[in-house]
């Protein structure tokens, strides 16, 4: 009889113990996928900011597709060569831009089809929607030659885009948005994503700063317990927050 | 009975090995994370404190820098908050020396001097990098800054 308890009860422990390891598991692998995701975005944006100058750098809020501002949107121009890859100069050294590169957070439309629910949505205090997990970080390429008056900013070949509005637009589920004016590539940069937010020289005194925070959470865990998509997700969250500093000018 | 005896010896061993697994998992997972975090707050400081020196932010900030070691006290120190992890940061700075003179490589009326700062990030208390279990939870980095490249912006 006290063998048999004895076995029943280490028999409980041992269950609990798997339950628990279970668990482990599940979040050690949604925080991984999590993180694939963040260092996706990191490198995307680390490499297209080093082939720009932080005078043509801008920062908007992104677009509104639940409750609050999806995340934030940057724009610069880029002296990547499209085809080649190579960065460009003109005969004095200075870049020799090509495009405009765009990238913002939204929460793709077909939400459903994509992720089987609905999110609600849920705004933090600054106005930004922080309970979909489910935004994609997207990198447009975009072709902008100046008009006849000459650029603004930018160069002969290419001028900075002074409003971004018409391409700050939802995607069909993955399927990259057509027919916006100049628009040559639409990529994926992040999957999964919380949280993308910009902003320019926060503090005076660190020239040509452009602070990112970028933040994805474990879903996998959270979906078991809290309901995604309609409540906050801070317990789950993982942030990265970084700042990159492209040549002055 | 001695069998039954070493079933629950191995039953329990078993389940403590899967316990001491989830928990060696979970904090490996941890410690990623807050290590890739730590690393990109290590080069925002090191980026942060490069542009005040460009700028000379606040005014004479940049006199200071080349003028001789930090180290105790520190250039700089704070903390900064990335999730829910406190980050405490410190930099240093060492003087590069000439070996030919054995004295500090560069001149100030050359401008030409040549410093190393240090950044080191911790975030496993304040006063402590390293957390039971978990190892030394830091991130340290450095750079050589020259006084030419802070006063000349290098960028094209």
């Amino acid at each position: 009889m006290v063998g048999f308890s004895v076995f029943t009860l280490l028999m409980i422990v041992l269950a609990a113990a798997l339950t628990r390891s279970q668990e482990v598991w599940r979040r050690a692998n949604a925080s991984n996928s999590s993180q694939v995701e963040l260092r996706k975005a990191f490198w995307a944006l680390d490499r297209d900011l080093k082939e720009t100058t932080f005078e043509t750098v801008r920062a908007t809020t992104g677009p509104v597709s639940l409750t609050g501002f999806d995340g934030d949107a940057v724009w610069f121009l880029s002296a990547q060569d499209p085809t080649t890859g190579e960065f460009l100069r003109t005969d004095d050294g200075h870049p020799l831009w090509q495009r405009n590169i765009l990238y913002y957070a939204v929460v793709p439309d077909q939400h459903r089809q994509l992720h089987g629910f609905d999110c609600a949505g849920g705004a933090d205090g600054d106005g930004y929607e922080t309970f979909c997990p489910h935004k994609v970080l997207l990198r447009k390429v975009i072709d902008n030659p100046p008009g006849a008056a000459g650029p603004v900013v930018g160069s002969s070949d290419q001028e900075l885009l002074l409003d971004v509005s018409p391409y700050l637009t939802r995607p069909q589920g993955y399927a990259p948005s057509t027919g916006e004016p100049g628009l040559e590539s639409v990529t994926i940069a992040a999957k999964n994503l919380i949280e993308f937010r910009a902003s320019l020289e926060p503090n005076p005194g660190w020239n040509g700063e452009v602070s990112i925070t970028l933040s994805a959470a474990r879903i996998e865990e959270a979906s078991r317990l809290i309901r995604v998509g309609s409540e906050p997700l801070d317990s789950f969250a993982q942030t990265f927050s970084f700042s990159l500093f492209p040549p002055l000018k | 009975m001695p069998e039954i005896i070493l079933s629950f010896g191995f039953f329990a061993v078993a389940i403590l090995a899967l316990m001491g697994l989830s928990l060696s998992i979970s904090r490996t997972d941890s410690k990623a994370l807050e290590t890739a975090a730590g690393t990109l707050i290590a080069d925002q400081l090191m980026g942060r404190t490069l542009a005040s020196l460009r700028t000379d932010s606040p005014p004479g900030s940049r006199a200071g820098f080349f003028s001789g070691e930090f180290v105790d006290p520190p250039w700089d120190s704070g903390s900064l908050v990335s999730g829910k992890t406190t980050f405490y940061y410190e930099l240093t700075t060492n003087q590069v020396m000439d070996l030919t003179t054995a004295g500090p490589m560069g001149e100030q009326a050359l401008s030409n001097r040549l410093m190393k700062l240090n950044v080191r990030v911790w975030w496993a208390s304040e006063n402590q990098e390293v957390r039971q279990g978990s190892g030394r939870l830091q991130v340290v980095t450095s750079r050589l800054i020259s006084e030419a490249e802070v006063l000349d912006d290098p960028s094209p």
